[in-house]
């Protein structure tokens, strides 16, 4: 029987207060976007020099990069691998986007958040200097 | 070993943006 | 200047568990007044719908070439932070975050109207053991009223509107649709049983109907075919329900199922003058049953093969393509009244230009005073 109930309890706290805006949701969640494709190997390596793999609950992750806000500004660096450097801004987006989870084990949606802005990064990466 | 691949960590620009295609979504779709 | 420094890390493999759903404002509106909000759609395969109280949109997938990351602030656990001697002016990361999911399209809703599919619907007519057969003979479809709603592609409200509209109905558990003939017997017998118990047609309320209905019916044990759930239909079909739960007819609907009924019968083998099927009409209906009738409600159902007298046409005869729907149009009758032709061609214009301008497509038109004439080029 393909409908489903979106289950937004988790968001009532959020409609309730919604004044005060951040780059985080008050859930915590950022959404970042980068123009082009953010690539790092898909398996730990075994020659991690630079100490970039590691394991986090269980699964791999890898440190690609850092990010870098002023604060009172809309301006935004990220260092990405040893050799980029992206310049980007935050963005607030014209249309909210719901962040929507889709339980596979229990068939259920929920919409866990509401993201109200961006870190964008739409220039060609520059070198780091 | 030495002869080992550095670790490739980097962003693929893309010159363009493309976001013209919009399709429906099939119910199996949207569970992918 | 205060920096704000965050190291960022990425599961190397990322979840597939999330989407990102464009919240428009009716739709945030919605979810503000804490609406029940649903996926739906008829099948795997089909397009899926989202749907809230009393609104459907369609869901579009917009997909783009960005690397779009959702992160979560984390604390990374026993892990030697080692950054890049490039990175020093940076200073030392005051957070860290990481990168769950990867999305590469948007969910986007495109308000639309819901609609509920009938075709393969099992049709009631008046004979339940007749429906039984074939029920359980025929490969129609059988689902309950509920699951039915469950799988339209179509808002709780707008179910609710729609579904009596088709004379949507249930019979023996199973949802299906009553047939012309027995919508035009339960509406002539609700409508007398009305007024023989003087209620109100302005204030009806469906139990009172029923009760009506079912004075005059046959001996106990004898099958009656206008149960509870055929007045419901009925008066979901011909009245407004109000919020307080009662029902006012609405006798322009009334007039103009009369009046179909009206042209088929006395208008679908020859053409008549029109004055004597406007006293035709008049006689079907219940005695002193009070209705203005309104021949320009019957559009789309006549036609006149020689101008002036009429006939009875079903548009379900007319071909798909437009200039065939024109050509057969014009066979059947050489110059049309553009109010006389607009029910046949409405929907081949689809994207909603004016009328008079529309026809200019396929046929000839001519201003005659206040008329618009269309005929053949």
């Amino acid at each position: 029987m393909p409908s489903v109930e979106i289950s937004v309890s988790q968001l009532k706290s959020l409609f309730e207060n919604s004044e005060t805006v951040s780059i985080p949701t008050r859930l915590g969640n950022t959404l970042l976007e980068i123009q082009g494709e953010l690539e790092y190997p898909l398996v730990p390596p075994a020659n991690d020099v630079g100490k970039k793999f590691g394991v986090h609950n269980n699964e791999n992750i890898v440190q690609f990069g850092l990010l870098q806000l002023e604060e009172g500004s809309t301006q935004a660096t990220m260092l990405v691998g040893e050799k980029q450097r992206l310049l980007g801004s935050v963005v607030k987006l014209e249309t909210p986007l719901g962040l929507l989870k889709f339980e596979h084990s229990t068939g259920l949606v929920k919409l866990q958040d509401v993201i109200r802005y961006k870190i964008t990064f739409k220039d060609r990466p520059l070198p780091i200097m | 070993t030495s002869t080992q691949e550095p670790i490739k960590i980097w962003v693929k620009y893309k010159e363009g943006f493309s976001d013209a295609v919009r399709k429906n979504v099939t119910w199996r779709s949207l569970w992918e | 200047m205060v920096l704000n420094t965050s190291a960022l890390f990425a599961k190397l493999e990322t979840s597939t568990d999330y989407k990102l759903l464009s919240l428009t404002p009716d739709l945030l509106a919605a979810i503000e007044r804490n609406e029940k909000l649903e996926f739906k759609a008829a099948r795997a395969e089909e397009a899926v719908v989202l749907c809230s109280k009393d609104k459907t949109w369609l869901v579009k997938q917009k997909n783009h070439s960005n690397t779009v990351l959702l992160m979560e602030e984390f604390a990374p656990e026993d892990f030697s932070m080692d950054f890049p001697p490039s990175a020093a002016p940076y200073g030392q990361p005051l957070s860290f975050h990481l990168g769950y999911s990867k999305q590469n399209h948007e969910l986007e809703p495109r308000l639309t109207s819901g609609e509920v599919d009938i075709s393969l619907l099992p049709v009631f007519s008046g004979n339940e053991q007749k429906f039984k057969e074939f029920v359980s003979t025929t490969k129609c479809v059988k689902k309950t009223v509920a699951e039915l709603r469950d799988c339209s592609p179509c808002s709780a409200l707008e179910f609710e509107r729609i579904w009596p509209s088709y004379g949507g109905c249930v019979v023996q558990n199973i949802a299906c649709i009553l047939s012309r003939d027995f919508i035009s017997r339960a509406l002539h017998i609700t409508l007398m049983s009305c007024m023989a118990e003087s209620l109100n047609f302005e204030r009806l309320t469906l139990k009172e109907v029923f009760v009506a209905v079912n004075k005059d019916m046959g001996d106990e044990g004898e099958f009656n075919p206008f149960s509870f759930e055929v007045i419901r239909t009925i008066l979901g079909k011909f009245s407004e329900s109000c919020d307080n739960g009662f029902f006012i007819l609405q006798r322009k609907a009334v007039a103009r199922w009369y009046g179909i009924d009206a042209l088929t019968k006395c208008a679908s083998r020859t053409m008549i003058p029109q004055e004597e099927f406007m006293i035709k009409w008049k006689s079907l209906f219940p005695p002193y049953f009070s209705c203005d009738l309104d021949f320009n409600a019957l559009r789309g159902h006549f036609y006149r093969p020689l101008g002036s007298n009429i006939q009875y046409f079903s548009k379900a005869a007319l071909p798909d393509n437009p200039k065939d729907r024109f050509d057969y149009l014009f066979k059947m009758q050489s110059t049309w009244d553009l109010d006389d032709m607009v029910p046949f061609i409405q929907e081949l214009n689809s994207k909603g230009v004016k009328m008079d301008s529309f026809v200019m497509k396929y046929a000839r038109r001519k201003r005659h005073g206040k008329r618009t004439l269309i005929s053949a080029r």
